[in-house]
């Protein structure tokens, strides 16, 4: 290994791993450590339990589409991960000497690169090596190639965006997941502020939620059945979810004080105000909202769909309103967010979730409109 | 209670009072002000800032404001079209594009193309309005907040150490764009700040004096 390979190492794979021993560990703990029953491997004990275990979880990746696409999304959001952290590595002020580097001819560099996306995901290569091989046990050759293709893809495209990075330093290089979203033409209205905020600062924060209420809606669908059909805990779940939102509304509002602050000033009606904020979390909620419509008329009733769809939506608004009574901190805010959690348990209990989308949906309005201009930070500037 | 206010003034100031905690930040029974260039002096903490933004609109306060004859508590969004801010140290989001946020300012304030047109060639800013913020110079910064407190028509501009980061060539040509709005299209300002501002700069320049929780007209 030369030099500038050593460097590299050093400075952006080692401190990649070193930064995420934690989460890795996790991880590593979840699929290897904590290991539940599946089909077959019930008569093995000790590292032979632990073989078949894996065995069995590969061949189900192998031959589950549903499997295959959830994992091949890992993938890209680890290699989402990588490639966040390498770029803002290397903006940083320490990581100007690598743009020596820029002297080399691309290839080289290039090479380079790829080496550091391939050490970055090299867990991810040895569990495909597993996967390779149980391929060709099976038979299953062009699966397990194409699992191989897959990753070299992702390698190949962080290393191509590296690349473009460092020819053109300062310049903000888009992430690949964005890549997709449209541009928004024009005059920005207001929320769109926030739906680039999400989407650019807190994608990852936003992009769990999304999976987390989503995903819940999803399975507790599942177990739902027209004899027994009861959405009681359904709704709770749910709302689970949606108090993951608190956090995401937290750190809006906290950017908004400390980036937005000239929009207070601005000749716009409170109405407007609210207009702007109630077409956010209508926004921040459409993939709930096509999760429902997907699971609509069944499993899941019209009227059952609508309750939680507007529940959700009241929530969001009423934390958002919430947020400009006082400066709350985080503890603060998140007693709050349990208490209406509280509230909602009770309504669902009690066969009131549709009086109860009634009232926050007003109390949000009425809050807003009461505290809006009175919000103050309370610091001496 | 809050006296009515007296028309013909371009800025009145009702019993207002500011407070921070305990703390009495800022107590002023009554100011008139008429139509003019006004400096704001007064020393660190003296609650110049605190002052700028409550007459901005941007922070909440007991008594009133009133801007010929618009009152804030009663008219608060034709009281915010009448008046305008640039902060000392502008903060915008790092993505958002210089265009995005002249485009926004120009629909809310119902500015003419030609009015922003000409304000970001007096500033020099054109040329970097296509990137996102978070690449642009304090100065760069600096030069985009003032070119966005100008757009529209505001009775009243509040400029917040307009001096600070702005560099040597672009002070005269704030200078003259103050004093162009100020005699063509009777815009009145408030402008605090540290530097002393040349001699002769500004038409007609007075003085407001932050100290002791109040504001005075010197």
């Amino acid at each position: 290994m030369n030099a500038t390979a050593r460097i590299l190492q050093k400075s952006l794979v080692r401190e990649f791993y070193r930064r995420n021993a934690g989460q890795l560990l996790f991880i590593f703990i979840l699929f290897f450590g904590a290991v539940g029953e599946l089909e077959g491997t019930a008569k093995y004990t000790g590292p032979l339990y632990q073989f078949h275990y894996q065995y069995a979880l590969i061949v189900g990746l192998l031959s589950s589409h549903s499997l295959s696409v959830l994992v091949a999304l890992a993938w890209l959001l680890y290699a989402e991960k990588n490639a966040l952290f390498v770029l803002t590595s290397l903006q940083k002020p320490d990581f100007s000497f690598l743009y020596l580097l820029n002297q080399w001819p691309p290839n080289k560099r290039f090479g380079l690169l790829v080496r550091v996306q391939l050490l970055l995901f090299l867990p991810i290569l040895l569990y495909s090596l597993a996967i390779l091989g149980v391929a060709l046990y099976k038979g299953w050759v062009l699966s397990g190639l194409a699992v191989i293709g897959y990753i070299f893809l992702l390698c190949l495209s962080n290393a191509l965006r590296y690349q473009y990075h460092w020819q053109r330093p300062g310049r903000s290089t888009p992430m690949l997941l964005l890549r997709w979203l449209p541009s928004l033409p024009g005059t920005l209205p207001y929320w769109k502020f926030f739906i680039q905020y999400a989407i650019k600062e807190q994608k990852w924060l936003f992009i769990g939620i999304k999976i987390f209420s989503c995903g819940i809606l999803l399975l507790s669908l599942k177990t739902l059945s027209a004899e027994d059909y009861d959405t009681r805990m359904l709704s709770l779940l749910y709302g689970i979810g949606l108090f993951g939102h608190g956090v995401l509304i937290y750190k809006f509002r906290a950017w908004e004080e400390k980036t937005l602050l000239f929009y207070r000033g601005l000749p716009v009606s409170l109405f407007q105000r609210l207009v702007q904020y109630g077409l956010l979390y209508g926004i921040l909620l459409i993939p709930e909202i096509i999760t429902l419509a997907c699971l609509i008329p069944t499993p899941l009733h019209y009227g059952d769909a609508c309750r939680l769809l507007f529940s959700g939506y009241g929530f969001l608004l009423l934390l958002n309103s919430l947020l400009f009574q006082a400066p709350f901190t985080v503890q603060q805010f998140l007693k709050i967010v349990l208490g209406l959690f509280l509230l909602l348990y009770f309504a669902v209990m009690s066969g009131m979730l549709g009086w109860l989308v009634v009232c926050i949906l007003g109390a949000a309005a009425a809050l807003f409109t009461r505290v809006y201009y009175k919000y103050d930070k309370g610091f001496m500037t | 209670m809050i006296p009515p206010p007296t028309h013909g003034y371009m800025l009145e100031i009702l019993q207002v009072q500011k407070w921070y905690g305990d703390q009495t930040v800022l107590s002023i029974p009554y100011l008139q002000l008429p139509e003019g260039i006004y400096w704001l002096r007064g020393s660190n903490g003296s609650g110049k800032t605190t002052f700028l933004r409550m007459i901005a609109g941007l922070l909440p306060f007991r008594g009133d404001i009133v801007i010929k004859a618009t009152s804030l508590r009663r008219q608060p969004v034709d009281y915010r079209r009448s008046v305008s801010w640039a902060d000392a140290e502008p903060l915008y989001p790092d993505f958002l594009k210089g265009r995005d946020l002249v485009a926004f300012y120009r629909e809310v304030r119902k500015a003419s193309a030609q009015q922003v047109d000409e304000l970001t060639d007096l500033f020099q800013v054109r040329s970097y309005l296509p990137a996102p913020i978070g690449t642009y110079s304090s100065g760069m910064v600096k030069r985009l907040s003032l070119v966005l407190a100008f757009i529209g028509r505001p009775t009243l501009i509040t400029l917040d150490e307009p001096l600070v980061t702005l560099d040597q060539d672009s002070i005269p040509l704030l200078y003259d764009l103050i004093t162009r709005s100020y005699r063509e299209n009777n815009t009145s300002f408030l402008i605090s700040s540290h530097q002393d501002i040349a001699t002769g700069a500004l038409p007609e320049e007075k003085v407001l004096c932050a100290a002791d929780q109040t504001i005075t007209c010197l």
